[in-house]
């Protein structure tokens, strides 16, 4: 068995247990003092886009619940400075002085269920959590309806400039098929005539066309105007932020955390300075070390008599020590 | 601390003690408490293994010399040469002479707690008789001629003839002597010393000597045959109940 790491570990043993006597502690008062006593206000929102929209109004992934959408959504939007800064002015003036960073911080926004979205927020007071989460689905409401609204009015402009072209082509495609018939008045009659059926393929293509963007534009006009009161449905506060009661209980493992990591902080400086030592030491301490000398022999061992750790010696060398320094004091 | 740590408890044994067979003898309190300390049975029984190590017993009626150095100072090379003088006076039964090199650094006169009559240094310097220098120590069968006074210069001294004389009319009194010896690392003159000697002992400071350094000592020492190492201030590092759980033995990592 390898003997010098043993003494190398025994000799430094002290030194080595120096990262673990201030590491550790220092780790603990550390877990301690920044174990927050926080509040966490939480409210449930029911995200159910109206069904009376076309699809493209539908946000996000349809390989994702509604709930998940809208969280990601949400998120993003906290994200954003504009969001977060709108949400902290609203908070201000209603006088809870907030920052941008303070309403990112602390927020957690995640998907319930299916379309069950939950906003919570923690904070050291109970009146500001509810108040920031309050803050955070008003601004998210308001910029969901004023997204809506807009897309649906953009949408609208477009159908309406769209119809207008879709009817004069309507008109033109009717005004030729009149003019055909007046032409030739058996044409019509006859049900055979090339010229007619195209002519009055074009009508029906120009009707279907004129047809569709007007149902179009109708939808986007319902979900601009007349149903708000909808669209606000859709994002629907079920349970409004909360004033919560007591704070929420500190997670046993991120208690462990700092101590973890202050023990494996520890662990790893004692094995670089053991590594340290180890590779450095070049001393002889043991008979094992004189094979660097080829042809030396170890005669013997001599003990280091101020070393004595034996149960039983500490006394005489005491009396050892106080007698020897009374013989030199006397000199 | 630093007195006890400095002493070198089997040398000041006194009149009426006999080293190695009574270590609690009733005089001084120093001494008694040292000697009563188990450490120094086993410190004895140390010194006889090295000392049936590195002199021949075989050529007991015939004079043998052996140098007793180290690397550095601070080593242990005089308490060594003091404790293989000791345990060859025990073992062999002969008379046995430590002559003390280092002229830089006299201590052994302190270490036997003996008065100053002249040494090395005086013979080689004036007219002073050898046999006024060399004193008895309160060791059995263990004399001392110590290094005389310091001296900045000791190399002419060293390289003299009369030095080599010395040696030799020492060979003729002392069937055993023992050379404590300058550093050869530190003392340039440890090398012309260490040659007047039969053989060289190397002694070593446990966790303190380094590999390197007594391989330069041992080339500083030239071609003295080498006995050996001498490891001094070996310390057991593990509490017994690691050792028997480690399955090693406490004093073969000591």
């Amino acid at each position: 068995m390898a003997t010098k790491p043993l003494i190398i570990l025994a000799r430094h043993k002290y030194l080595l247990l120096i990262p673990f006597i201030v590491i550790l502690p220092l780790a603990v008062l550390l877990a301690i003092a920044t174990r927050n006593q926080d509040y966490a206000s939480r409210s449930t929102i029911w995200v159910q886009p109206p069904i009376f929209l076309p699809d493209a109004q539908s946000q996000g992934s349809q390989y994702l619940t509604p709930a998940q959408n809208q969280a990601n959504v949400l998120n993003e939007e906290l994200a954003t400075d504009a969001f977060a800064k709108a949400v902290a002015k609203a908070l201000t003036a209603s006088g809870v002085p907030a920052t941008a960073l303070g309403v990112r911080r602390g927020t957690t926004v995640f998907a319930n269920g299916y379309y069950s979205l939950v906003v919570e927020h923690k904070s050291a007071s109970a009146a500001r959590a509810q108040a920031v989460v309050q803050g955070i689905v008003s601004q998210y409401q308001a910029d969901y309806l004023a997204n809506t609204t807009q897309q649906a009015k953009t949408a609208a402009n477009f159908y309406t400039a769209q119809l207008t072209t879709q009817q004069q082509t309507l008109q033109t495609a009717r005004d030729a098929l009149a003019a055909y018939v007046r032409q030739n008045p058996s044409s019509a009659t006859s049900g055979t005539d090339p010229q007619y059926l195209a002519l009055q393929g074009a009508v029906q293509q120009a009707q279907n066309t004129y047809n569709a963007t007007q149902s179009n534009l109708y939808q986007v006009t319902l979900s601009s105007g007349s149903t708000l009161e909808a669209l606000q449905q859709s994002i629907r506060v079920v349970d409004p932020a909360n004033l919560p009661k007591a704070p929420v209980k500190v997670s046993l493992r991120k208690q462990a955390l700092f101590p973890v990591a202050g023990l494996l902080l520890a662990v790893s400086l004692s094995a670089a300075v053991y590594a340290f030592l180890l590779r450095t030491d070049n001393s002889i301490r043991v008979a094992e070390d004189l094979q660097a000398l080829p042809g030396l022999i170890l005669l013997g061992t001599v003990p280091d008599v101020s070393a004595v750790k034996k149960r039983g010696w500490p006394k005489h060398f005491f009396r050892l020590a106080v007698t020897a320094l009374g013989v030199s004091l006397q000199r | 601390m630093a007195t006890m740590l400095n002493i070198r408890p089997w040398a000041v044994a006194r009149e009426g003690y006999e080293w190695g067979v009574n270590w609690s003898p009733a005089v001084g309190a120093v001494e008694e408490a040292a000697m009563t300390a188990p450490i120094f049975g086993v410190v004895e029984e140390r010194f006889k293994q090295i000392a049936a190590r590195c002199l021949d017993a075989a050529r007991a009626g015939a004079s043998q010399s052996v140098a007793v150095s180290s690397a550095a100072v601070g080593e242990g090379k005089s308490s060594v040469a003091i404790g293989i003088a000791a345990a060859a006076a025990r073992n062999l039964g002969t008379d046995v002479l430590i002559l003390e090199t280092d002229m830089l650094r006299p201590r052994l006169l302190e270490d036997f707690r003996l008065e100053g009559r002249g040494g090395l240094s005086d013979y080689l310097s004036s007219d002073i008789a050898i046999e006024t220098c060399i004193q008895p120590t309160r060791i059995p069968n263990v004399w001392l001629l110590p290094s005389g006074r310091p001296t900045a210069n000791p190399g002419p001294l060293i390289r003299s003839r009369r030095f080599q004389e010395l040696m030799a009319t020492l060979h003729e009194g002392y069937q055993t002597i023992i050379i404590d010896a300058p550093p050869l690392l530190t003392s340039p003159h440890a090398a012309v010393i260490v040659k007047q000697a039969e053989s060289l002992v190397l002694v070593a400071r446990a966790g303190q000597t380094h590999i390197q350094d007594a391989a330069n000592a041992l080339k500083a020492a030239g071609e003295v045959p080498v006995r050996g190492v001498v490891l001094n201030g070996t310390r057991v590092w593990l509490p017994g109940w690691v050792a028997r759980l480690l399955g090693v033995s406490r004093f073969a990592i000591e």
